[in-house]
């Protein structure tokens, strides 16, 4: 019912559904940052690293840019924001339909 | 912007006994009356209150000028009478996958506090992480106008 982004919401979830991109989202969303910078904080081989990028490439999460011998990586906001938008419409429609049945039943304990 | 996480939850003091609010949550006769947003309201509604079992709630109504008649639905995962209730959630005619909501009951001053947290997940093996043994298939699915 919320689905009519461009970007497809399977992928962005699945990329988010890990601790590890998250953080990786995070870290990129400061600044550009090289794969090398990316890796840093994270106790894992460039190769790790590597295969999480592609994972949030493939859902279009970053950009990755090639220049001279390094790969640029940085955030791609709107894709995020099509996740949250998933997450927004659903929180308004919770927040409605609690208050509906704080409504219908707050009358009964009188 | 910061990457955001993959649920959302909501909290709500409802001024009714938890028994109460279970039963609301999986009564057809009072889910019909608050489930539907705006001016929009619940035909049917169906609750087979077993794990597995499946419940639907049909809208009908104007949303944003148009007319929409979408059922969502799923199955019960976990059912702990007065406290508990979790059940995947998807709306008939829609590709996306279905996603998960729980509905957690706690007393608080006189009343019930209500947590309901809905996820999204993206692969079967990110839900079944969450939640084993469930084997469920939709039913044909219709399709609707989407807004």
């Amino acid at each position: 019912m919320v689905e009519s982004s461009a970007y497809d919401l399977d992928l962005i979830f699945q990329a988010l559904a890990d601790p590890t991109r998250r953080a990786i989202l995070q870290r990129v969303s400061r600044r550009e940052c090289t794969v090398t910078d990316v890796a840093k904080p994270f106790q894992m081989s460039l190769a790790a690293v590597s295969k999480h990028l592609k994972t949030l490439d493939r859902a279009r999460l970053i950009h990755r840019q090639k220049r001279g011998s390094f790969y640029y990586v940085s955030l791609n906001p709107e894709a995020l924001m099509s996740a949250e938008q998933w997450i927004a419409h659903y929180q308004q429609f919770w927040e409605g339909r609690l208050d509906s049945l704080k409504r219908l039943l707050g009358k009964e304990l009188k | 912007m910061t990457p955001t996480d993959t649920r959302l939850q909501v909290k709500r003091f409802i001024n009714a006994t938890r028994d109460r609010v279970f039963e609301a949550w999986t009564k057809p006769e009072l889910m019909k009356q608050w489930y539907a947003p705006g001016t929009m309201t619940v035909p049917n509604a169906s609750s087979d209150l077993r794990v597995g079992g499946a419940y639907s709630v049909e809208m009908k109504g104007t949303m944003n000028g148009k007319f929409v008649n979408p059922t969502v639905g799923g199955r019960y995962t976990k059912i702990v009478p007065n406290e508990l209730l979790v059940f995947t959630w998807s709306w008939q005619g829609d590709s996306a996958p279905e996603t998960l909501v729980t509905v957690e009951l706690k007393e608080a001053d006189g009343g019930t506090e209500v947590t309901l947290t809905h996820e999204r997940f993206a692969s079967p093996e990110v839900r079944d992480r969450h939640e084993h043994g469930w084997t469920g298939c939709l039913e044909n699915l219709a399709s609707f106008e989407a807004r």
